[in-house]
This record gives structure tokens, C-alpha cells and sequence, in this order.
């Protein structure tokens, strides 16, 4: 009998190469995952109007409290203060951070095995499905929350050219990295211990707090703002410093932490992954 | 030239501690527990040869899926070798991955929301395949597995038994050359059963995809699997030809004798479980202590006769009766 032809990527496109491979099946994965997010009008919606109502409180206070206080604290406008708030809950429509409920599951209930059967490595199939779901909700927040504020508030003074955009592109999606790495390094803690989500709270908690969610990192004391900067809970939220004063001076700084902390992230998850997958165990074996 | 077996297992062996819970007051979780060892294979030895239908089965907890979980990489083994598709599942996994289709009957690979051409082309990118390729294999599938009348509807919607037909469909998109499937008839009416069955065993004699079955269902083992091997207690109790199992293991012979007139009475005491209804009769007959020809003829002798049956038992009595006795 002759037997099938492999149908591998390697056969088809000449190729051996495995970073290749995997680059193909992450994007096409994301490509069918952002088609099933954007099937779902509804839902995104009303992820919007959770957003919205988010943003539109922090509004209010803000407007309030600085009409007290004065045109600038610390050297922040209200606009600048509106937009940093509003940058975080843009971020977070992408819901990356639940990366930790999808892998805590798929360990919990054995689903797990369907996907290590598969050519692909678990965790990059994971944030593949992540991404291409959260970039599908953010691209319709942005757009909305950026029109709204644009035509309320408009656009903080400062230069926004080509690069400032690509400075914002580049730090907006190292930090998106971090938040994948980040929450996925604490779900394999699912392999170790019965729930992990005690750890996912603390995280999840700190990132709100540092990352600028009800006050932007500018205003923080310089002890927190340091602690702010320079820990990976901050870190993932940079983006939210993007119309800061001294963004342009701070840049070089603000991607040398997303980096370091990517690096370290990496080598830890590579250590874990490899003994997690020997301690596997679902049901029925 | 390739090896003639698809899966080779050498004196494997799979261990899982666990520490035992104490019994006692509100703090007995605090002291120290002790660690205990269950061992849910233990040293088994096989081959599957190429195109061969296995059924691989066992009572609840006898270690077929630690097994099968062993071959498609997904789990360790403690002790022992394994090959399949000629890669080791542990080392080797993303490479055996494109050799290998699994279906797990209680667990979806489906993109829940979307319809399931959409799955097609997600497995196309999983494997790497070319999308003109998904297209015309999936084409292929979609007519093999009679998918089309709910192709545009997502997966949610559709029934179980569509459902399973899709997931074995979605299973077989890279051609994989050994195809583990673990419950796969499970919730299924037996229309579905049928069908499925059918599909499955053209698709064995047709592409030549070897097919590992475990199923708690006799009638896919008696329909599918030339070959059965049970497992109990983490080790090989039974491996033989699926039809020699009947002869082998059970001496009982099922009869169905229709009378030419109804009879209030029908007494063979060589026969038990005697169950009468108008003018049929069935019957169990132990052929190592009755001989049946001498049965039958005691039967033609003492009735007036118009057609007699004579049927190995139900392959599940048989395995119930392995299950009991090994």
C-alpha cells in the first residue's frame, strides 16, 4: 500500500524551517480567531459599553477633581489624565490577562490534550487565539473611544508624528507580550497546585493599581512610580504613557524594562513549560 | 522501507503518586500526608501493524487511556519505550503530530461559534497545510462524512451525532496514518452508531488508516476492530482476533427456535434462560457441557419444528464475562 503524503508546512512551501512553521500557524490561527470574534457584533458591543461606562465615570471624577486642584497636577492635564485612564481600559477590552482562565481550564478539565496532539506549541496556539479575539474587540474600542474622546476633549498638545506612532505601536504590543507571558506563566502554576487563582488576583491587582487604571502612573509618588516603571505589572502598561510630557525622553527607558522583562519571562516560562508537560495529568490517565 | 508496525510498546509502564487524604478533625489536611503510588500500566508489550483496526478496551480505570494518552504524547511514561508512526511520542511530539489524528469523544476541537469549514481551515493552519489543500481535502471530507446539508452552520448548532461525524472528519485533514479514537459513538443514536461505523471502516479499507479504537460500546469493536486487546488492572489480559474472543472466552450458544404451533410449555433440560413468546423460543445452550448437536436434535425430536438459529453470544456478554473472571 502506498501510504499518505505528508502534508506538512515543510513539504509545501520548501521550507524546513520550524520558526517558519510555527510563525504560519500562529498568524493563520489568529487570522480564524479574530473571524470568530468579529461574528459576534453583540458581544463587542457590549464589551463597548462596559468600557464606556468605565471611562465615562473616571470622566466625570477627573473633571471634577480638577477643577479643584487646577489646570495641571504633576505636571498632567485633565486631557492628558482622560486619555492615559482611557488607554488602560482600551488595553484591557483586549481581555489578554484572562490568557490564565483558558490555560488554568484547559488543565483543570484535561481539554489540554486535544491541543498537545496537535503540531503547534501549546502556549503559542494559546496566545495566537488570545490575540486574534482581543485585537478583534480592541480595533472597534479604539476606534470608538478615540472618536469620542477626540471630539470632547481632542487630542493632548504635543508631537504626534510618524514616529511617535510607531513608538506607541512598539511599546503597545511589548506590553501586550508581557501581559501574555505574564498571566500564562501563573496559570502553569495549575500543574503544581489545585488553583492558581489566589496568584492571578494579586497579579491582576497590582497591574491595575501600576498600570494606571484609576490614576495615571505620572501622578503616582515617585517611590510608587519607580516601583511602577520598573516592575512587569507597570510594564505591561506602558501604552498608557504614550501622551506623558517626557514620553519621548522616557522611551528608550520604558522599552529596555518591556525587554528585560520579556527576556526573564521567556526563560522562566521555557523552564516551567518543559517540567509542567511531564507532570500532566488528565482525566482518564 | 517502512516498518510493517505502526505502534511498537516495550514493558510500558505509567506511575501516578498521590497523597492520601487523612480522616480526622477540621485540621487533619495539615499534618503530613503520605504519598501513595498507582501504578495505571503496568509493564504492557504490543504492536499494531499497519491498516490493522484495533480495538483497545477495559473496564473504568484499567489504564487504556493512560495508554493511548502515552501514544499521542500527552502523557509521560514512567518506565518503558514507545514508537509510533516511527517517532517517540515524548520527544518527538510536534514531528509524530502530523502522523497521528485523535478524537476524544467527551472533548471538542471545533471552533465552537463559527461553522465547521472554519475548522477545517484552522487545522490547516495547525498542520501547516497549503489553503488550496484544506479546500480540496476538506471538500473530500465534507462528501465522505456527509457534512454538507449543515456546512454554513456553526458548530454549536449542530447535533451530536453531526458533530462527531466533524470532529473525525476535522481529524483526518493532514492524512494522518494512524487515527486513536476514544469513545467516539458515545451519546450517538444508532442510526448515527451505523453510519459512523461504516464510514470508519471504508475509510480503513479504502485510504488504509489504521485505526485505534477504545470504546465501551461492543458494537463498534464487533463492526470496526479485526483485533482486541483488554486491559485490566494495568495489564494485557486478552489480545486475540475480535472473532475468536466469542469461542474463546464464552462456551454458551444463543438458539432462537420458531415452533409450527404454540406450545405452553417447552422443556430442554439442557437448556437455560429460557424465554418463550407465541411460538418463538430462545434459548443459552453451555456446548462444553451439551454438546449442541445432540441439543438440537433432543429439540427436533421433542417439537414440531419450522426454523432453528444458532448464534455465538453478544460480543458485550463476552466482555462483561472477561471483565468478571480475569
Amino acid at each position: 500500500m502506498t501510504h499518505h503524503s505528508r502534508m506538512s508546512l515543510a513539504t509545501y512551501m520548501n521550507t524546513d524551517s520550524r520558526f517558519l512553521a510555527q510563525a504560519y500557524s500562529f498568524f493563520g490561527i489568529l487570522k480564524v480567531s479574530m473571524v470568530d470574534c468579529l461574528a459576534h457584533p453583540k458581544r463587542i458591543l457590549s464589551n463597548f459599553l462596559v468600557l464606556f461606562v468605565r471611562v465615562g465615570v473616571m470622566f466625570a471624577l477627573y473633571a471634577y477633581a480638577f477643577k479643584y486642584v487646577g489646570r495641571n497636577v504633576n505636571g498632567i492635564s485633565f486631557e492628558i489624565a482622560i486619555w492615559s485612564i482611557a488607554i488602560y481600559f482600551i488595553i484591557l477590552a483586549t481581555y489578554l490577562r484572562y490568557i490564565f482562565v483558558d490555560i488554568n481550564t484547559d488543565v483543570v478539565s484535561g481539554k489540554i490534550e486535544t491541543i498537545v496532539t496537535k503540531p503547534v506549541n501549546y502556549l503559542l496556539y494559546r496566545y495566537a487565539l488570545k490575540l486574534g479575539a482581543g485585537l478583534g474587540d480592541m480595533l472597534f474600542v479604539l476606534i470608538a473611544v478615540s472618536l469620542i474622546l477626540g471630539l470632547t476633549i481632542g487630542i493632548p498638545a504635543g508631537t504626534h508624528d510618524l514616529l511617535w506612532v510607531l513608538e506607541v505601536i512598539l511599546i503597545t504590543v511589548l506590553g501586550m507580550v508581557i501581559t501574555l507571558l505574564m498571566y500564562s506563566l501563573i496559570a502553569l502554576g495549575s500543574f503544581w497546585i489545585d488553583n492558581a487563582r489566589p496568584f492571578f488576583w494579586i497579579v491582576d491587582k497590582l497591574v491595575l493599581v501600576l498600570g494606571g487604571s484609576y490614576v495615571p502612573i505620572a501622578l503616582f509618588p515617585i517611590a510608587i512610580k519607580l516601583f511602577a516603571i520598573y516592575s512587569p505589572f507597570g510594564a505591561s502598561m506602558f501604552a498608557t504613557y504614550i501622551f506623558n510630557p517626557d514620553f519621548a525622553e522616557k522611551f528608550v527607558t520604558l522599552v529596555g524594562v518591556q525587554v528585560m522583562w520579556i527576556l526573564v519571562f521567556l526563560i522562566l516560562i521555557k523552564f516551567v513549560f518543559g517540567r509542567a508537560m511531564k507532570r500532566l495529568s488528565v482525566n482518564g490517565g | 522501507m517502512a516498518n510493517s508496525f505502526i505502534v511498537e510498546v516495550r514493558k510500558l509502564s505509567k506511575e501516578f503518586s498521590y497523597t492520601e487524604k487523612i480522616s480526622g478533625g477540621v485540621f487533619s489536611s495539615f499534618k503530613k500526608r503520605e504519598k501513595k503510588i498507582l501504578k495505571a500500566v503496568d509493564d504492557i508489550s504490543f504492536n499494531v501493524a499497519r491498516g490493522e483496526t484495533l480495538a483497545f478496551i477495559g473496564p473504568n480505570g484499567a489504564g487504556k487511556s493512560t495508554t493511548i494518552k502515552m501514544l499521542t504524547g500527552i502523557l509521560h511514561p514512567s518506565e518503558g519505550t514507545l514508537r509510533v508512526a516511527g517517532h517517540s511520542p515524548q520527544t518527538e511530539r510536534e514531528k509524530l503530530a502530523y502522523h497521528i489524528g485523535t478524537v476524544f469523544g467527551q472533548r471538542s476541537q471545533l471552533v465552537f461559534n463559527l461553522p465547521i469549514i472554519d475548522s477545517f481551515e484552522l487545522f490547516g493552519y495547525i498542520y501547516g497545510i497549503e489553503r488550496e489543500a484544506v479546500k480540496k481535502k476538506s471538500e473530500e471530507l465534507i462528501e465522505i462524512f456527509d457534512l454538507a446539508q449543515f456546512r454554513d452552520q456553526p458548530v454549536r448548532k449542530l447535533s451530536l451525532g453531526q458533530r462527531m461525524r466533524s470532529e473525525i472528519a476535522i481529524s483526518l485533514l493532514h492524512e494522518p496514518e494512524i487515527i486513536f479514537l476514544d469513545e467516539p459513538t458515545i451519546g450517538l443514536d444508532i442510526v448515527a452508531k451505523k453510519n459512523l461505523r461504516k464510514t470508519l471502516t471504508n475509510l480503513n479499507k479504502e485510504k488504509g488508516t489504521t485505526i485505534f479504537l477504545t470504546s465501551h460500546d461492543a458494537g463498534d469493536i464487533e463492526a470496526l476492530c479485526e483485533r482486541t486487546i483488554i486491559v485490566n488492572h494495568g495489564k494485557i489480559i486478552v489480545d486475540r482476533p475480535t472473532v475468536e474472543l466469542s469461542n474463546e472466552y464464552l462456551t454458551d450458544k444463543y438458539l432462537r427456535v420458531e415452533l409450527k404451533n404454540k406450545s405452553d410449555v417447552f422443556e430442554i433440560p439442557e437448556c437455560r434462560d429460557v424465554v418463550a413468546e407465541d411460538n418463538i423460543v430462545t434459548m443459552k445452550v453451555n456446548t462444553k457441557k451439551y454438546p449442541l448437536n445432540k441439543v438440537i436434535g433432543k429439540i427436533l425430536r421433542k417439537y414440531d419444528i419450522k426454523d432453528i438459529d444458532v448464534n455465538d453470544a453478544p460480543l458485550e456478554d463476552v466482555i462483561s464475562h472477561i471483565y468478571e473472571h480475569r
